[in-house]
């Protein structure tokens, strides 16, 4: 029992150890990269891009929206006020029950269209295409389906519909930056290979002030659960996303905000209904679809925020995702295990997958048996508390630090909030998120394996809107 | 000197309170105490990134507070001053702009100041010029754009572009060759709008190894201000010399673009030679229809039948710009005969082009159609003409 106890204190460290060295390499990388990125374009090269929209590539902003009333007018408002020429916003109703669609319709002055729809990828039918009568809605096509019941079925009706070579996933719950397909597309125009994706940073839009689907003033959220989920995403995008790209691993172009090369996506069939990870899924079948072509690519990250989402306010909006989050993750590697130390699909094969299983999927349940341990320790009186509390400290430290790090990457990109105060305040809950939120995502993730595991009927689940219309309160 | 005693005091410390440890517990105060300094050092960064970031906002708004009114009457005047004169004027805001993050905001304050009134005001560019030499930025930047840090001197060559003024070919020419890829394309194409010598000098050696689709961007608008300028060479030239497929491509694109007529007949021999990769090929059918060469016509239509996807795709687009009868007819009896769902829309998108007798062929075509999917094209594109 010793020589146990000892083994699996020694996996635990070089577990933690293994992650520190991770982090630590992809902050190094992230941060060149970021580097790289702020000197790389200027203004005056987003300019040339609108001064002659006759040499900027066409994109098609894709978002489907399900039961959205209370924000789709504004959501496409602010769409369709993208700083860009040659673009095009698709808002696929998802057979919504409530007024989607109706609010469409009267504000957008929409008609149903005559449109020759040709099913590329495979999707539930597509009832109706509707166009606005109005020059200044010209850009907005609203297309009417039968609920597929995940958003990968809305995404692939809209990629049926686009008509540009790349397209922008997103969510209408979202809020992009007037500047953002001129910044995603110039990393694409800039590349010797072809680039199959570009993701950017997110942050939640839960804090700030917003008027008429524009952003007025950037805040950090009110809310504790968006607060934790800021450095969260932030940690994400700035230091794991930003360093992989250095070395064209990017493991997952975010579903919430992507550019992607529709001929790709088209070629690998679309979005995956069934996968609750469809981003994931998604990404990870391009790549393959890539190698087994044997086509060079690559998978772009930037570190500019363009898009502003709506994070979970509390903790039953919260379980819900981050449970999805869990049984998506899981399934991703029962559909994908042929990858898996596949040398054949390069660093997909030996880095990304294999990545993602020891330090994604597997790291709830290291810590939650890591934590039963704890307890069965302390009840037979076998902890050493001087060694305890130093463990406790350097775990402790990888989160804050390079929570801290990311903080610093994000005012060296651009201060988006105004006052110190704010960043201290993202500061003060990276040094209490261990104690008070991770454990939450760990047990949410935990109950998606199970989920997964014992396959019960799952629907997507309902985001509790709050609009974008007012500024947040503190409301209990 | 003193640090490294510290430090090795510290470090002795350390390890004298772990003796007899095991390795894995003094590899773990060792993480430790780098986890802490990247804690401490990443507080620390951001505080002074914030400061640096609020110091030049402040600046900004001072430097807007104190020259609006100024630049107002120096930039727009009518009047031209001499460099004594301006001196006098602004004599007691020199040394409000000495330091250099200074320098760098009162650039940005400038280039926005002008932006403002670029199309309501005609500048006066001595007074322009003059005001930039007394406050010295032009020296300033002149001397960052041949510095040794490649960093310098794409913020130094951004900086000149945007204040346009200041470049010159001699100063750019140091940072053609540069390893940097983003600094050697940025310098190889604003050489165009700079340099009096041999301005196209890489144009003759396929741009750039790495030449990509920014590039293209990038060179279009130099040949865009040099065709303004009446003044855009004969890219045709250029066309026959490089290997690059992808130059070669974007050149014919350009022909196109551009309206140079005299290279037509040039581009139709290639097309007749039929030596070169298919890419290509739809490059130069595209642009012989931009450049209305008609002569073209019959050879797209007898050849059609044998081209791949991408060439039908061009031979569309061709055939619809150049809008002869001919083309309609075409058009409207090979609709029928393709299976690709994407080429008939195209196919019908192209007729639309054709106004009314495009509408009348639709309406006709719509008559005649079995499929469901082609009643559904015709009625789309009828109703989109209106």
């Amino acid at each position: 029992m010793s020589y146990f106890i000892e083994f699996y204190q020694y996996v635990i460290f070089f577990y933690a150890t293994l992650i520190a060295l991770f982090y630590l390499t992809l902050s190094i990388l992230g941060y060149f990269n970021i580097i790289r990125n702020l000197l790389q374009f200027s203004r005056k090269d987003e300019q040339m891009l609108l001064n002659y929209p006759k040499i900027a590539p066409g994109i098609s902003v894709v978002a489907p929206a399900y039961n959205e009333e209370v924000i789709i007018v504004d959501s496409v408002n602010s769409l369709l006020g993208l700083n860009y020429k040659n673009f095009e916003v698709i808002i696929v109703n998802d057979g919504s029950k409530d007024k989607t669609l109706e609010l469409l319709i009267e504000n957008f002055n929409l008609v149903e269209v005559p449109f020759a729809y040709i099913e590329k990828v495979n999707c539930k039918p597509v009832k109706r295409i509707f166009r606005s009568t109005n020059s200044a809605y010209d850009k907005l096509t609203v297309v009417d389906k039968v609920n597929g019941g995940t958003k990968a079925d809305a995404m692939n009706a809209g990629v049926n519909v686009a008509q540009y070579d790349y397209f922008i996933n997103t969510d209408v719950d979202c809020i992009l930056a007037n500047d953002t397909l001129t910044k995603i597309i110039l990393p694409v125009l800039d590349s010797e290979k072809q680039v199959i994706a570009v993701g950017a940073t997110m942050r939640m839009v839960n804090g700030c002030e917003i008027d008429h689907g524009t952003i007025t003033n950037i805040r950090p959220p009110k809310r504790i659960i968006p607060t934790f989920q800021e450095t969260e995403y932030l940690r994400s995008y700035l230091v794991a996303k930003m360093g992989w790209s250095v070395i064209n691993a990017v493991p997952n172009i975010s579903g919430g905000f992507g550019l992607f090369d529709r001929s790709v996506v088209v070629a690998s069939g679309g979005f995956d209904p069934l996968s609750h990870a469809e981003d994931m899924d998604m990404t990870i079948r391009m790549i393959a679809y890539m190698r087994d072509n044997n086509k060079s690519y690559r998978i772009l990250q930037i570190p500019h925020t363009l898009c502003w989402t709506e994070g979970p306010p509390n903790l039953k909006v919260l379980a819900r995702q981050r449970t999805r989050w869990g049984r998506g993750l899981l399934q991703i590697f029962f559909v994908h295990r042929k990858f898996m130390f596949n040398r054949r699909y390069g660093r997909l094969g030996w880095l990304i997958m294999p990545y993602a299983f020891l330090f994604e999927l597997m790291a709830p349940l290291v810590e939650i048996f890591g934590f039963l341990f704890l307890i069965f320790l302390l009840f037979t009186m076998q902890i050493n508390f001087s060694t305890f509390w130093l463990m406790l400290l350097y775990v402790y430290l990888i989160g804050v630090g390079v929570s801290l790090l990311t903080i610093s990457f994000d005012i060296m990109i651009k201060k988006l909030y105004k006052n110190f105060s704010e960043y201290l305040k993202l500061m003060f809950f990276s040094s209490i998120e261990a104690f008070i939120y991770h454990p939450f995502i760990v047990f949410f993730s935990i109950r998606g394996y199970f989920q997964f595991l014992t396959r019960r009927n799952f629907k997507w689940g309902a985001m509790t809107r709050q609009g974008f219309s007012r500024v947040e309160t503190n409301v209990k | 000197m003193a640090i490294l005693y510290y430090l090795k005091y510290y470090y002795y410390y350390l390890q004298s309170q772990f003796v007899g440890y095991p390795f894995i517990i003094k590899l773990t105060v060792f993480l430790v105490l780098i986890f802490i300094f990247i804690y401490v050092f990443s507080m620390f960064r951001s505080v002074f990134l914030h400061r640096k970031e609020r110091r030049h906002t402040s600046f900004y708004k001072r430097l807007k507070k104190h020259f609006d009114r100024k630049f107002e009457d120096i930039f727009y005047n009518s009047k031209t001053y001499s460099d004594l004169e301006l001196r006098e004027l602004v004599e007691e805001d020199i040394d409000l702009v000495t330091k250099v993050y200074h320098k760098k905001v009162f650039t940005d304050y400038v280039v926005d100041f002008v932006e403002r009134f670029q199309h309501t005001k005609v500048m006066n560019i001595e007074n322009y010029q003059g005001v930039l030499i007394v406050f010295a930025i032009i020296e300033f930047w002149s001397k960052r754009v041949v510095s040794n840090s490649s960093k310098k001197r794409r913020i130094a060559l951004r900086s000149l572009e945007d204040l346009n003024i200041g470049l010159t070919g001699s100063t750019i020419m140091r940072s053609t060759y540069h390893k940097n890829n983003s600094l050697r394309k940025h310098a190889r194409a604003t050489l165009i709008k700079h340099d009096k010598n041999n301005p196209y000098q890489f144009l003759e050696s396929d741009f750039d190894e790495d030449f990509n689709k920014l590039d293209e961007v990038r060179l279009h608008y130099f040949f865009s201000e040099k065709y303004e300028e009446g003044v855009l060479p004969q890219l045709i030239r250029w066309v026959k010399l490089t290997q690059n497929e992808d130059f070669k491509i974007y050149l014919i694109s350009e022909i196109g673009f551009f309206q140079q007529k005299d290279a037509a007949p040039m581009l139709y021999e290639m097309l007749l030679k039929d030596d070169q990769t298919d890419p290509v090929n739809c490059g130069i059918i595209e642009s012989l229809g931009k450049l209305n060469y008609f002569k073209a016509e019959s050879y797209i239509i007898e050849n059609f039948e044998f081209y791949n996807r991408k060439l039908q795709l061009s031979a569309i687009n061709s055939l619809s710009i150049l809008h002869t009868s001919t083309a309609l007819d075409f058009l409207t009896q090979v609709y029928f005969l393709l299976d690709d769902y994407s080429l008939k829309i195209h196919t019908a998108q192209a007729i639309s082009r054709f106004g009314k007798k495009g509408v009348q062929a639709l309406y006709q075509m719509n008559q005649q159609a079995v499929l469901d999917f082609d009643k559904k094209v015709f009625d789309q594109f009828s109703y989109q003409i209106g």
